[in-house]
C-alpha cells in the first residue's frame, strides 16, 4: 500500500530557485543550445518555486497540486524512451569475484 | 570458439594483455619500464575527484567499485584509451594512450557509464550489438567526451545541436574499433537505437555539462526518498 506523505514538497524549496538560477544562466544556456539548438526553456523552475513557498507558507492545495503535477511531467520526460535493454533485479554476480577465481557465468 | 577468434571478434585484440578468462599481473619490470606507474598515479588522482565519488555512489546493485579489482592499467594498440571488461569485470585504462590527467579523468567517466549499465541491466555485450551501441552513445553523451572545448581541441568546429552529431560519430568509432561489422551496418544500428539511449540520463538525470549540473544531480540522489515520497 502506498504511503501518502505530501506533507512537505518534492523539493526543498531553495533548490527550486538554484535550478531556475542555473537554467538561466549564459553557461547553462550555451549547453543546452550546443546539445539541442535551442535555448532552454526555466519559466517552470520558477512557478515551481512559487508554488512550493505557497505550499510551505499557506498550506494552499492548489499550489501544492500544481507543484506536484509539475514534477510529474518531470519524472515522465526523463522516462519518456523505450529501453533498449532489460533491467536487473540484482546485480552481476561475478561483479565483487576476485580474478584468480572461476568466475560463475552471468545471466 | 577458438581463442584468437574470440579475441578479434569481440576487441580483445586492441587490449595484448589481455586474454579472455586470464587474468595476468604486471610484474615489477613491467611497472618499470613502461607507463604504468604514471597510469596508477593519475587513476588515484582520478578517484578523489567529486564526480568520481558521486559515480561510485550510482553504481547501483554493484554497491562498490574498487580501485584495485575493477582498474587496470595496460598497454594497448592503436589510439583506444580504454575499455571496459564484462568477462573479467575490470576497467582497462590504457597506459601507453593517456598521458594528462584531464584524459585520465574523462576516460575513467566514459568507462564507469558502462560499468553502471553492466551493473543495471542484463547487457549483452558480446552478441547485441544494439546493447553495445546503446552504452557506448550514453558513454559519449555523460562522460564528457562531446563537450564543446573537446571537440574544439580536435578541430571539430561546431555549435548547433554539435553535441549529437559528436556523441553518433564517436559511438560510431568505439564499435568498430572493438567488431568486425561494417560502417554502414553500425551506422544502421546507432540510429536505430540513438533516440532511446540519448534521452537516457541515468544516473545523472540530466546531461553534466558543467561542476553544478553534477552537483545538482548529486543532490537529487540524495534527496531522492523525500522526493518520490512526495509525489
Amino acid at each position: 500500500m502506498r504511503k501518502r506523505c505530501h506533507i512537505v514538497p518534492p523539493r526543498a524549496c531553495e533548490d527550486y530557485w538554484s535550478e531556475f538560477r542555473h537554467c538561466k544562466s549564459l553557461k547553462n544556456c550555451f549547453h543546452h543550445y550546443y546539445t539541442y539548438g535551442t535555448v532552454p526553456s526555466c519559466q517552470q523552475w520558477k512557478e515551481d518555486y512559487h508554488n512550493c513557498r505557497e505550499w510551505e507558507k499557506h498550506r494552499g492545495t492548489e499550489a501544492k497540486e500544481a507543484l506536484r503535477r509539475s514534477e510529474k511531467i518531470r519524472v515522465a520526460e526523463q522516462r519518456n524512451f523505450i529501453p533498449v535493454w532489460q533491467l536487473r533485479q540484482e546485480p552481476p554476480r561475478d561483479w565483487h569475484v576476485p580474478l584468480n577465481q572461476e568466475k560463475p557465468q552471468d545471466s | 570458439m577458438d581463442q584468437t577468434k574470440q579475441e578479434e571478434e569481440y576487441g580483445y585484440d586492441l587490449f595484448p594483455e589481455r586474454k579472455p578468462g586470464e587474468h595476468k599481473k604486471t610484474s615489477i619490470a613491467e611497472s618499470l619500464f613502461t607507463f604504468n606507474h604514471k597510469c596508477q598515479v593519475m587513476l588515484q588522482f582520478a578517484v578523489e575527484t567529486s564526480e568520481y565519488q558521486l559515480f561510485s555512489l550510482f553504481l547501483s546493485g554493484c554497491s562498490k567499485v574498487f580501485k584495485d579489482r575493477h582498474f587496470s592499467c595496460e598497454d594497448c594498440d592503436g589510439t583506444v584509451s580504454g575499455g571496459f571488461d564484462a568477462a573479467s569485470s575490470q576497467i582497462v585504462l590504457c597506459q601507453n594512450n593517456i598521458h594528462q590527467q584531464s584524459h585520465m579523468n574523462r576516460v575513467v567517466t566514459h568507462e564507469l557509464i558502462h560499468a553502471f549499465d553492466h551493473c543495471r541491466a542484463h547487457v549483452d555485450w558480446f552478441n547485441n550489438f544494439r546493447h553495445l551501441a546503446c552504452s557506448e552513445i550514453r558513454a559519449a553523451n555523460l562522460s564528457g567526451d562531446c563537450s564543446f572545448t573537446n571537440e574544439v581541441a580536435r578541430f571539430n568546429f561546431g555549435l548547433k545541436r554539435h553535441h549529437q552529431e559528436c556523441v553518433r560519430g564517436r559511438a560510431l568509432r568505439s564499435i568498430l574499433a572493438v567488431r568486425k561489422i561494417s560502417r554502414a551496418e553500425a551506422e544502421k544500428i546507432v540510429d536505430e537505437v540513438f533516440d532511446s539511449c540519448f534521452n537516457d540520463h541515468a544516473p545523472f538525470g540530466r546531461i553534466p555539462h558543467s561542476k553544478r549540473d553534477a552537483k545538482f544531480a548529486y543532490r537529487d540522489y540524495m534527496n531522492r526518498d523525500r522526493y518520490y515520497a512526495n509525489l
